[in-house]
């Protein structure tokens, strides 16, 4: 036979073609089986990601909230400033109390304590460096909120203060940023994305002075007016002299926090 | 010998036992199909179940719905300062919880 005929013959025979079909129908159950195993389990391990998920969704949120809560029941911040001054040595006048000073500016103090409240702290720091100094924005804080249930995750939280701005009615008013995400649990030092939120609130700040007053605790200056008078009795030219108390004008800082805002982040 | 030879050359019986071949393969594979219908089944039966009992223990404590239990959060400082915050915990099931401020 020959070999041409040989390989003729083998295509056309019929011997051993149920075994091939079969063999087709096996691979097909096979494959069918895969893929619907693999659909169902990856269904099932989904719920059980979607749950880890959650966890992490209730930890930030749930920190989110608890941040707005405490934001819009802060008490309103205030810092005072005291700025002494005198009139001596003005309007024809001759300053006398030597080595005196003309305005005597004081620091912004607290007019309250914020105690050992974290977050009250950080946000009194913050507006107490921006009454100060409105042009630059405090440095950035970082605090974590740590639950005592053990089925939840710590949440990291960043707060950034921006700088004053002024809006077109003319009132001052600064941004915070609360950047939320929480805390993997397999490495305390890193976070996880998933879930990260930010809230942001706006802090009004006002300014007033009190326009001010004769010091409280009796300080004066003492002059010498420039134009002379003649003293008939003494029979020679005089000047006169006397006393004006300083004045003492408070200016007061007062930052209030409202428009609690949450989001999601991308 | 010869009849040993004979016998291996021979083609007779051979399409009895393609079939019976065929018949335990096709049968094989049945069950083979039959076995991961069963077996996916279950899996969405047990993974609706969680699904169901998932979105009951995501409801109690997002909606806070669920026994509140009093507890605390902590806030910790970057200097190290620590603040307690008295709050109550809203548990599903154990695994899902979330927290709020008491009276807030």
């Amino acid at each position: 036979m020959k070999p041409s005929q040989s390989v003729r013959q083998k295509l056309h025979s019929q011997r051993g073609a149920s075994l091939l079909i079969t063999l087709l129908f096996f691979m097909v159950c096979l494959l069918v089986a895969s893929v619907t195993l693999t659909a169902a389990s990856a269904g099932f391990s989904r719920t059980v990601k979607q749950r880890t998920e959650q966890k992490l969704y209730l930890s930030v949120s749930s920190a989110a909230q608890l941040l707005q809560n405490e934001l819009e029941t802060m008490p309103d911040f205030e810092a005072r400033k005291e700025v002494l001054s005198h009139q001596c040595g003005q309007s024809l006048s001759i300053h006398l109390t030597g080595g005196d000073f003309q305005t005597k500016e004081g620091e912004w103090t607290l007019t309250g304590d914020a105690g050992a409240a974290v977050l009250q702290t950080y946000l009194w720091q913050d507006a107490l460096a921006l009454c100060k100094a409105p042009d630059t924005a405090p440095e950035a804080h970082t605090f974590t909120i740590e639950p005592d249930d053990e089925s939840m995750s710590a949440v990291r939280v960043k707060m950034t203060a921006g700088t004053v701005k002024t809006d077109a009615a003319g009132q001052n008013s600064y941004q915070i940023v609360f950047t939320l995400s929480a805390v993997d649990p397999d490495d305390k030092s890193k976070t996880l994305s998933t879930y990260a939120m930010t809230l942001s609130a706006e802090a009004s700040v006002s300014s007033a002075s009190d326009g001010g007053k004769d010091d409280p605790q009796g300080r004066y200056c003492t002059y010498e007016s420039t134009g002379k008078y003649w003293d008939p009795v003494l029979g020679e030219w005089r000047s006169l002299t006397g006393q004006k108390v300083y004045k003492l004008t408070t200016y007061t800082c007062t930052v209030r926090w409202g428009g609690v805002k949450l989001t999601k982040e991308a | 010998m010869k009849r040993l030879r004979k016998k291996l050359h021979s083609c007779s019986g051979e399409s009895l036992v393609e079939t019976l071949t065929a018949i335990v393969v096709i049968v094989f594979s049945s069950l083979l199909l039959l076995m991961s219908v069963v077996v996916a089944s279950r899996f969405n039966q047990n993974a609706g179940r969680l699904s169901d009992a998932y979105q009951t223990a995501l409801a109690q404590a997002e909606l806070h719905t669920a026994e509140p239990r009093q507890g605390t959060v902590t806030v910790v400082g970057q200097d190290g300062g620590r603040q307690e915050i008295t709050v109550n915990y809203y548990s599903g099931d154990g695994t899902l919880t979330s927290y709020a401020k008491e009276g807030g």
